[in-house]
């Protein structure tokens, strides 16, 4: 069953990481004119079959000279234009360190990687703040790039499972899943600028029965009997809900792991990270017992260099709430939030085809 | 009363129709009869009466009256031998003249000079026109042509297994065995017709085909021999014969062009040979499947449509190859077989018709363009079939076209005369060929933002998007992949776009621009050309 979860999630980030590839073939990830007009200029350049191998090529000096011009016009290539003219907010680059934005795409020594790994406590949802960046590779200003893929973790038949809820997303991005029925039925528009997957936890219910059990178990320890307490209360449900409670972490931490690799090996962009942060949002008392599945969460995010945190409801501001459909979280549940890293490529069309 | 009119009205419209429709032939012989009494009976009134009726003509209004009434019968010679309302002046008056000049010469009753007078008019008006007729075209040519057509080559066709395959105007194919018509020059209409049915048809709606077993080739090489076999005097009889088999032959190219290879073999189109015949293609004729093998048209698509067809090329393609009479804003009923699905609302047989007539005139141009002299010119057209004639199939087979419907506009029968035809498509391939990357980028930003400016149900802008954005992933993709064999081309500074681009991308280029005109026609007609 865990395998079929893990699928689901991984088919639709794939989805996902294939429309944003196509989309940023023509889309222009950030509001500025001067985006807008390198995209135009890039289109028309990939329409004509310009290539570049983003390893090996090579501009030579007089690239450099290029990369020294402080003229705003120059959109041409992206060998030539300035990292931070793409608004890099990266305060280890200047405008003298004189790196283009084709090498900020190189898989080695990119900057963007090391921005990402500096910067990811920069997330806060108690100040609104979910993507953090500025720059057109990962700021996502234009939103047409962001997604929140929505999931439930549901109890069933002794196994756990993560059902699909909807994806909320820009129409650009729900045009690109046409083809996919299934996908496109459960999409709706609402654009944003980060990609996450949230996935609810409600264990209420498994809480209650939990409760049940204890006491059942409490009674006849005691020599106490009460009517109103059967003795064989439906004792196999009750086993089966503890189980089902210590499964999660584990279960959590599988789909987890397999959401960052996805994103590291197929995400939108050669630089991608995989996930970036982790958020565990709770909504009352009775929420999700924090010991045991918080540590595992600390412990995932230490191991793999992210960043975790985890808040009441009450604590996130009024733009977080909204950004990541929360206010309609129900008591007793929360609510995972796995942010993913929003980089782009802007080399354009080197994967198409091949 | 309006009993009366009522059931005596039809009547009259029949015979009406029935005289202009239906047409005689009068002998020549019985025409040079007529003005041999008309001129005999005039000497004997001349010789016999007490007033000679010509003696009050003048020279000059003599002079005059010939020469009119000599070149009207002249010109008119066929028209006067072959139409039946013709008859009563031709034969009738003539005859009633005679008998009364004949009277007259033995019966000096009438002495009014005036009377005499308008009696010389007349008589010198008959024998003028009678003449006329006599030195026309009817004493030889193209009506001797029909016994000679009917006799000496139709009469024959049936032992050289040769049949006319009908393609009537609906879309409908069955055969007509020669000996069961009787083709006719019909001097009025200036075409050889036929009937069939009870309806007279033009008689090129007839193609003659050789049948073997279940396979249909044309039959033409055949009839043309017979044709040449005969005296060469007999040419010029037979020549609307003749010209009326060799019209048959090219529409029944075009028909097979647009009715099959365009909808069931589109990529055998770009293997154009005019010399070879096309692939084989089954085709329903008379309730039973045939296989028919025919060459592709060799005539363009423009001259086609003057000289054969006479219609404009901008004219719904199926419509000019059919030669119906029915407008474009009828859909017909071969148009609807096309379209498979049976119960479709009306907003939804308008889009579909729209979608397919826009897709032949395209086809059509296409086609033209692959005879074209240009070669960049024509490989281009063969790889916008290759990948035009795929795309199609998926948009007729998909949800797009019914998404389409949902505009507003496709409730208006009228929509179905607004589908993209021959000339546009063919002033997009001339503005495309010269620059495709600015045409390309130009229709692109168009078409994506009239889906922003417009309220368009979703899953339609969906639809439209995820085509275009297929569109410029399909351009950016070809020519991508390099053969590993290939050398690794040396990286050099090159930021510029001046760059030669390769027939391939061309080709993409070029349908993928055909692609995007053709949703941006369906969508502007759905908006009520607002976009």
């Amino acid at each position: 069953m865990i395998q079929t979860s893990i699928n689901s999630i991984k088919e639709n980030l794939s989805l996902c990481s294939k429309s944003i590839k196509e989309l940023s073939l023509s889309e222009s990830p950030d509001v500025s004119f001067e985006s807008k007009e390198f995209k135009r200029k890039q289109l028309e350049i990939l329409l004509i079959g310009g290539h570049i191998d983003v390893e090996t090529f090579s501009g030579g000096d007089l690239t450099t000279s290029f990369l020294r011009s402080s003229e705003d016009n120059n959109f041409g290539h992206v060998a030539i234009i300035n990292l931070k003219k793409i608004g890099c907010d990266y305060n280890e680059v200047t405008f003298e360190s004189e790196i283009s934005v084709l090498d900020s795409h190189k898989k080695e020594k990119s900057v963007c990687n090391k921005c990402i790994s500096t910067r990811k406590k920069e997330a806060d949802l108690s100040k609104g703040m979910i993507n953090q960046f500025t720059c057109w590779r990962r700021g996502q200003t234009s939103q047409k790039f962001g997604f929140l893929l929505k999931y439930e973790l549901e109890s069933r038949h002794d196994n756990l499972e993560i059902k699909h809820k909807n994806t909320l997303c820009s129409r650009e991005m729900i045009s690109s899943f046409f083809r996919n029925r299934v996908m496109f039925s459960r999409t709706k528009k609402e654009s944003k600028n980060f990609m996450a997957i949230t996935i609810d936890i409600n264990l209420e219910g498994e809480s209650e029965s939990n409760n049940v059990s204890e006491l059942n178990e409490l009674l006849p320890q005691q020599m106490l009997v009460s009517k109103n307490m059967p003795l064989n209360l439906s004792s196999n449900s009750n086993q089966s809900a503890r189980e089902h409670k210590e499964k999660i972490p584990e279960f959590v931490k599988s789909i987890l792991q397999r959401v960052h690799d996805e994103w590291q090996l197929d995400g939108p962009s050669r630089n991608s990270t995989g996930i970036t942060n982790i958020f565990l949002i709770k909504n009352g008392d009775k929420s999700i017992d924090g010991s045991t599945f918080e540590n595992m969460l600390q412990s995932f995010s230490n191991r793999i260099n992210v960043h975790f945190d985890s808040y009441e409801l009450g604590d996130l501001s009024k733009n977080t709430t909204d950004d990541l459909s929360v206010s309609n979280l129900s008591s007793g549940s929360s609510r995972l939030c796995i942010l993913l890293d929003t980089i782009v490529d802007l080399t354009g069309g080197e994967n198409v085809g091949k | 009363m309006s009993f009366v009119k009522g059931s005596i009205s039809p009547w009259i419209v029949k015979i009406r129709d029935k005289i202009e429709s239906s047409y005689t032939e009068i002998k020549v012989g019985r025409i040079l009869i007529c003005l041999l009494s008309l001129i005999l009976t005039s000497m004997v009134v001349v010789t016999q009466s007490m007033i000679n009726p010509f003696s009050s003509i003048s020279a000059i209004t003599l002079v005059i009256l010939v020469t009119i009434c000599v070149f009207v019968g002249h010109y008119y010679s066929v028209n006067f031998c072959q139409e039946m309302k013709w008859r009563i002046f031709v034969i009738y008056v003539p005859i009633f003249t005679s008998i009364f000049l004949l009277v007259l010469a033995t019966n000096n009753l009438v002495t009014e000079s005036v009377f005499f007078n308008l009696l010389g008019h007349a008589v010198i008006v008959q024998i003028s026109i009678l003449s006329g007729i006599c030195s026309g075209e009817a004493v030889s040519a193209k009506w001797f042509g029909n016994m000679l057509y009917n006799k000496r080559i139709n009469s024959q066709l049936s032992s050289k297994k040769i049949a006319y395959l009908y393609w009537a105007e609906n879309g409908d194919a069955k055969f007509v065995r020669p000996d069961d018509v009787a083709p006719r020059w019909n001097g009025s209409k200036n075409y050889v017709s036929v009937i069939i049915d009870d309806k007279t048809i033009p008689f090129h709606y007839l193609t003659p085909v050789r049948i073997d077993g279940d396979k249909i080739t044309s039959g033409v090489v055949t009839v043309t021999q017979l044709f040449d076999k005969l005296p060469i005097n007999y040419k010029k009889p037979l020549s609307v014969f003749r010209d009326s088999i060799s019209r048959a032959d090219i529409r029944q190219s075009w028909i097979n062009f647009v009715q099959n290879t365009i909808v069931s073999n589109p990529q055998s189109i770009g293997v154009h040979n005019s010399k070879i015949p096309a692939k084989s293609q089954r085709i329903v004729v008379g309730g039973s499947t045939k296989i028919i093998s025919w060459k592709h048209p060799e005539l363009d698509w423009s001259v086609a449509c003057d000289t054969i067809f006479g219609t404009n090329p901008d004219k719904s393609v199926f419509h000019s190859v059919l030669m119906t009479k029915n407008s474009s804003g009828t859909v017909l009923p071969a148009e609807r077989n096309f379209i498979s699905i049976a119960n479709l609302d009306e907003n939804e047989l308008n889009s579909k018709v729209v979608a397919l007539r826009s897709y032949f005139s395209l086809f059509v141009m296409l086609f033209q363009e692959i005879s074209s002299k240009a070669m960049v010119r024509s490989e281009i057209s063969k790889e916008c079939i290759k990948s035009l004639s795929n795309w199609y199939k998926s948009i007729q087979s998909g949800n797009l076209l019914t998404e389409f419907s949902k505009l507003e506009h496709f409730s208006n029968l009228n929509s179905i005369e607004d589908f993209t035809n021959f000339t546009d498509w063919e002033q997009k391939f001339n503005d495309s060929v010269i620059d495709p990357i600015s045409s390309f980028v130009s229709l692109y930003n168009r078409l994506r933002i009239s889906l922003e400016n417009h309220d368009i149900p979703i899953d339609l802008s969906s639809g439209v998007r995820e085509i275009i954005y297929k569109i410029h992933t399909d351009v950016v993709s070809s020519n991508a992949r390099t053969p590993y064999s290939a050398k690794p081309i040396e990286s050099s500074t090159r930021f510029g776009n001046r760059r030669q681009i390769g027939l391939n991308r061309r080709g993409a280029l070029l349908s993928g621009i055909f692609k995007m005109y053709f949703i941006e026609s369906l969508l502007s007609i759905g908006l009520g050309g607002e976009i």
